[in-house]
């Protein structure tokens, strides 16, 4: 059984009048066990896609199956542990009442939540910051806390939003160390990002976006073009796909 | 209800946490000072002038409470996308909507009481200076019913607040449309009876009928408003209470519904 599975999803947007479309017809399948890197440039549809695998959003055709369970109408979220992109938190909570309403929301009772709470702070370089209000850390920090959020119940699913933005080259190894951590457990993990470094050293599978359409899903070593690095087979994929597309 | 309890805990702490919060009661205990101070400038009826100033300064900072407060924390949580940390765990849009309402509640609830007891004091040192102008009937227990029952309307503003952020998609329009309902829901009772007043119509009329209908959808805040039963000492009918308060919980009850209803339709692009 897959991880995540999309299925023929379209999605549109109304701006004013008219209906703009976001994602056409994207289909793909994640396995268990896999961490999958989603790439595109900016406005590709990433995060819509995210956003629709956590039914923020409702697609206007197709679906989504997680685990066996269709988004939008099974309940789904034990299942999954979740990073945005822009993480934002309550201002005038402290880092470990954060994790204390994630771990009590998703069922971890009080006694274990305070070990584990105390743990994963440890392992993302919070332990100290734990008890401040989260309005005195800093970008990194709280790109951090989410990740400790997402962590916390120990989930089978890991979906991250650019977990590296923002994030200084000692936070970003930290991250990239524990996705592959992640992976050594068979956790499956998406995420999206537009470091191309870090998808190539992390990922089994990618997923390549542009307008909506998914380009490429596969393995990095058999993206077309790969011969002179993953950088240049990226943008020589996407410059394709927009000469295609403006003719 | 442990999920509703949890978004309510982190939106009381959050909240109580919040400088504007103490401000907006520092202003209130500000006032008080000044309906002291404005009292002892009446020689007629000071004593009334008091209890009225009391309830009204409770009542305003429980307004500005939630016109300024309450909007910003619910519609901040909607456009800054605290709300995917929420939602992305196992919490429900109607956890999150009634947990939401819960904790800013309780933060009503808190400045009531905080309110209540220094409006008491200020009304106590009013009725000091002023002894032999005591409203005939004053009792302490309407003074206090009357507070109830102005939390119960700031609560049901409250659910309205809740209703239009949730509905809407921008904060200053959900606060022009809690604004209108509450001056909506103070004046209908007015305009009925203004309208009765000029003779032209009877009660049984249909104007009047379709009025006194409005007035109970918009809703009726005025018939929560006892500020002239406690600053008079008038006596209090308590089934006509009893029906009001009922009337208010079922009232706050249907919105939240509804919101619930709309939210869950919502998407949160």
């Amino acid at each position: 059984m897959a991880a995540i599975c999309f299925n023929n999803i379209s999605k549109t947007f109304k701006t004013g009048f008219k209906r703009t479309s976001i994602l056409s017809g994207l289909s793909f399948e994640i396995k268990q066990g896999e961490v999958f890197g989603f790439l595109g440039p900016n406005g590709a549809g990433k995060s819509t896609s995210i956003k629709l695998l956590l039914n923020f959003i409702r697609p206007d055709y197709g679906s989504i199956i997680i685990s066996g369970f269709k988004v939008g109408t099974d309940k789904f979220r034990h299942l999954t542990g979740y990073l945005p992109e822009t993480p934002c938190f309550y201002e005038n909570l402290t880092g470990m009442e954060h994790l204390s309403f994630a771990g009590k929301s998703s069922g971890i009772n009080k006694v274990l939540l305070n070990k584990k709470s105390l743990d994963i702070l440890e392992k993302l370089n919070l332990e100290k910051a734990g008890n401040n209000l989260v309005r005195t850390y800093s970008k990194g920090m709280k790109q951090r806390l989410g990740l400790a959020m997402a962590l916390i119940h120990d989930p089978e699913i890991y979906i991250l939003d650019e977990p590296m933005s923002g994030l200084d080259p000692m936070g970003r190894r930290l991250i990239t160390s524990i996705i592959l951590n992640l992976r050594e457990k068979g956790k499956t993990v998406f995420f999206s990002s537009h470091i191309l470094n870090d998808i190539e050293r992390t990922c089994d599978q990618i997923g390549i976006l542009n307008k909506g359409k998914l380009l490429y899903c596969g393995p990095v070593e058999n993206m077309p073009e790969n011969n002179s690095g993953m950088e240049d087979a990226f943008v020589s994929l996407i410059e394709k796909d927009d000469m295609i597309t403006n003719e | 209800m442990n999920k509703i309890g949890l978004v309510a805990w982190i939106t009381f702490k959050d909240c109580i946490r919040n400088k504007a919060l103490y401000g907006i009661i520092l202003l209130g205990l500000v006032l008080f000072f000044f309906n002291i101070i404005i009292t002892g400038m009446f020689s007629w009826e000071a004593g009334k002038v008091a209890v009225d100033m009391g309830l009204s300064i409770i009542s305003f900072s429980g307004l500005i409470l939630i016109f300024f407060f309450s909007i910003n924390s619910i519609s901040s949580d909607i456009y800054n996308r605290t709300i995917y940390l929420i939602l992305s765990r196992p919490v429900s849009k109607a956890h999150y909507i009634l947990g939401k309402y819960t904790g800013l509640s309780l933060i009503i609830l808190l400045s009531s009481i905080i309110l209540g007891l220094c409006a008491a004091v200020s009304v106590k040192l009013s009725f000091l200076s002023v002894d032999r102008q005591i409203p005939f009937n004053f009792s302490w227990s309407i003074f206090f019913l009357s507070i109830l029952f102005l939390t119960i309307s700031l609560l049901i503003m409250m659910a309205l607040a809740v209703f239009w952020v949730s509905v809407t998609t921008h904060q200053f329009t959900a606060l022009l449309l809690t604004l209108g309902s509450y001056f909506v829901g103070q004046s209908m009772e007015n305009v009925k009876n203004i309208i009765l007043s000029t003779k032209l119509f009877t009660n049984d009329s249909l104007p009047v009928k379709v009025i006194s209908c409005v007035s109970w959808i918009m809703p009726n805040l005025a018939a929560f408003d006892l500020k002239t039963t406690a600053a008079y000492g008038l006596p209090v009918n308590a089934s006509i209470l009893l029906w009001v308060a009922l009337y208010g919980i079922s009232y706050i009850g249907v919105v939240l519904t509804l919101t619930i209803f709309i939210f869950q339709r919502r998407e949160l692009a």
